[in-house]
């Protein structure tokens, strides 16, 4: 078979990283920092959930 | 948009969040809007009232309420966003790297959002249901005064 005759190879496929949004990342518009905060703390305590289902899964 | 072309649709990604998160601000400027007409029009329908029966004061009172569910609407803000000196520190990653992190916080924030414009939403109806009911006492105040 000639080489032009073979199917067109699949494109390769690229692994996205895990959803990991970076707490330190976040910054407010109109100097709302107690909304800030908050929202800091809430994911941090999302990344930290996160980290447990990973460790749960790894365990399991 | 990746150089090293390891994510190479995080480009076109990333575009459709931004594209959804410029619609969720117009939508949070959408509701602002309703909110504030709504304060003007209770606060002008209190000011001209002149109804003294329990008609009038009920729409008035319908009125107040009305105003306390648009202000409690217009104090549900969406204002969290990437921090530019946070950014700075991705400057030495790889574009993929930081790309994929800034998708993350958008998709973070915009969910985060969802749920609070839900909220500033549900005051608005309530806001919305307060005005109505209102506009009903005042209508029906006026044709009682006018019957008599």
């Amino acid at each position: 078979m000639a080489e032009s005759d073979r199917p067109a190879a699949e494109p390769q496929r690229h692994k996205m990283p895990p959803f990991r949004p970076d707490p330190e990342l976040l910054g407010v518009i109109e100097g709302n920092t107690r909304q800030l905060a908050k929202a800091k703390r809430d994911l941090y305590a999302y990344l930290r959930e996160l980290d447990e289902q990973e460790r749960r899964l790894s365990e399991g | 948009m990746s150089d090293d072309d390891s994510l190479p649709s995080l480009g076109l990604v990333t575009a459709e969040v931004d594209r959804l998160v410029a619609e969720q601000e117009r939508r949070a400027e959408r509701y602002d809007t309703i909110a504030g007409l709504l304060v003007a029009f209770c606060a002008a329908l209190i000011g001209l009232s002149d109804d003294p029966s329990l008609f009038g004061a009920a729409a008035a009172l319908a009125c107040m309420a009305s105003t306390a569910a648009s202000m409690a609407s217009l104090v549900v803000r969406v204002s969290l966003r990437p921090s530019p000196r946070s950014l700075r520190r991705y400057g030495e990653q790889p574009r993929s790297w930081t790309g994929t992190r800034l998708l993350d916080l958008k998709i973070w924030v915009y969910e985060r959002d969802e749920a609070l414009l839900a909220q500033k939403a549900a005051r608005l109806r309530v806001a919305l249901s307060c005005v109505a009911i209102g506009v009903g006492f005042s209508l029906t105040g006026t044709f009682e005064l006018a019957l008599r």
